[in-house]
């Protein structure tokens, strides 16, 4: 090429700004953000009634959701109810149970748990304890969100 | 029946000598760790395949055929995990040891060969003989206490079947094992319960924990196929990172015996953490039984998820 060095230098810097440009916005990257969660739909809050049976009746019966205790009673009749208000998301909800007997009762105890919301059943498990009752039952979502 | 079946046919009749052990080898360690809750002081367990060594990876050496020659049961985990060398390794010992494939006396998930990896890397590891519609049982059985259960009856038998004089030993030993694990069963549902249902979504290197996510409503994202051996597809891994972001996936799990580069690059794009290692094949350095290796792995899963 023939001409001035200096502008043949000054056309080369033009040329690599140039080509820079759009480089850099393809290798620049920035840090990935946290995952955030897409686009859930939202989980409706439930009243769930619960029903709790046994042929002797418990001391005391606690429930749990995702290790927040949601209920406790202290039943004086067989079957004996409770209200939660709890979000039941479509793949269902895992309540822990705990139960437990006074010493006269014997080795092996069991209590019924019933889930239903508006007339529809959740849940129906017996839980057995040798004597006492710590297990989960597993709530489905309700037909109607 | 079926299992009493399998183990009928397994066997012919063998007699041991009043106060000799009945000689055992054992291809995984998951049933290294049974047989010894079974057998108790009544059987010699040679360990064939280690702790923390990777099975779909394994290859008996010379000094392996001597010491399986030697025993009078082998244990296999079955369901295809020892197709590469089964055939070789039988012919090889010869007639004296009964190989016993525990595996199949559980009923297998059924999966697709081809999902979640490449066939054209140039690896050689063999895939099970697919059967109707083309599926292959998944192999990892053992990642459902239920099945480790029914593999302790299994076991069990295959003892008594080699050395019915020692039956009272074998069914109590067995007996004792059950109870532990219906134990351990408990407390993994305890375990498990403290995790929101919508929250389980499990992002590993290869698919290993299908009776695991089963048992507890998981979904699995792994980045492999049922064999550490295989290659990763880039649609897998595309996959895998765009369920990542869109279901808010907060950790994903290495494995002890895997190379954790691809699920490395995962949590870079996505900004996921790393939750834990996970004993995928068993038990391993820091989880020497199952009952550690379940509580460990069960542990970590939860924490890193909630």
């Amino acid at each position: 090429m023939t001409g001035s060095p200096l502008l043949r230098l000054l056309l080369v810097f033009a040329a690599l700004a140039l080509i820079a440009i759009p480089a850099w916005r393809l290798t620049g990257r920035e840090a990935p953000a946290p995952a955030v969660a897409g686009d859930k739909l939202p989980v409706v809050v439930h009243e769930l009634a619960l029903t709790f049976s046994s042929p002797i009746l418990p001391s005391g019966i606690s429930v749990r959701a995702s290790n927040t205790v949601v209920a406790t009673l202290t039943p004086e009749t067989s079957p004996a109810s409770a209200t939660v208000s709890l979000p039941i998301p479509p793949e269902g909800l895992d309540l822990v149970v705990s139960a437990t007997w006074p010493a006269t009762a014997g080795q092996t105890n069991a209590l019924r748990i019933q889930a239903s919301l508006d007339s529809e059943s959740l849940a129906d498990t017996t839980l057995w304890g040798d004597p006492d009752v710590e297990d989960v039952i597993t709530v489905t979502a309700p037909s109607k969100p | 029946m079926r299992l009493a079946s399998f183990v009928l046919l397994t066997f012919g009749v063998l007699t041991l000598q009043a106060g000799e052990k009945l000689e055992v080898a054992s291809l995984s360690t998951i049933l290294t760790d049974i047989a010894q809750n079974v057998g108790g002081d009544k059987v010699t367990i040679n360990a064939i395949i280690k702790a923390d060594v990777d099975p779909h990876d394994f290859t008996p050496s010379t000094s392996d055929v001597k010491a399986i020659s030697q025993a009078k049961v082998v244990l296999l985990s079955g369901n295809g995990m020892e197709a590469g060398y089964l055939a070789k390794l039988e012919k090889s010992v010869g007639p004296g040891p009964v190989f016993v494939p525990i595996g199949q006396s559980i009923k297998p998930i059924l999966i697709d060969p081809a999902a979640g990896h490449d066939h054209d890397h140039g690896h050689s590891h063999a895939h099970p003989a697919a059967g109707a519609g083309g599926k292959i049982p998944d192999p990892h059985w053992w990642h459902s206490i239920k099945n480790v259960a029914t593999a302790t009856a299994a076991v069990r038998d295959a003892f008594i079947q080699a050395d019915p004089a020692n039956k009272a030993a074998y069914e109590a030993n067995a007996r004792a094992y059950e109870k532990k694990l219906s134990d351990l069963e408990k407390w993994a549902r305890l375990e498990i319960a403290r995790l929101p249902r919508n929250q389980r979504i499990l992002v590993t290197s290869h698919d290993a924990f299908g009776y695991f996510a089963r048992d507890y409503g998981f979904t699995v994202y792994p980045v492999k196929g049922i064999s550490t051996k295989d290659q990763p597809s880039s649609k897998k891994v595309r996959e895998t990172i765009d369920a990542i972001k869109k279901k808010g996936v907060k950790s994903v799990f290495f494995e002890n015996i895997e190379n954790p580069k691809v699920l490395t690059e995962i949590t870079r794009e996505t900004g996921a953490k790393t939750g834990g290692v996970l004993y995928a094949e068993g038990p391993g350095k820091g989880a020497e039984t199952y009952e550690k290796m379940i509580k460990h792995n069960y542990s970590v899963i939860v924490s890193g998820l909630e």
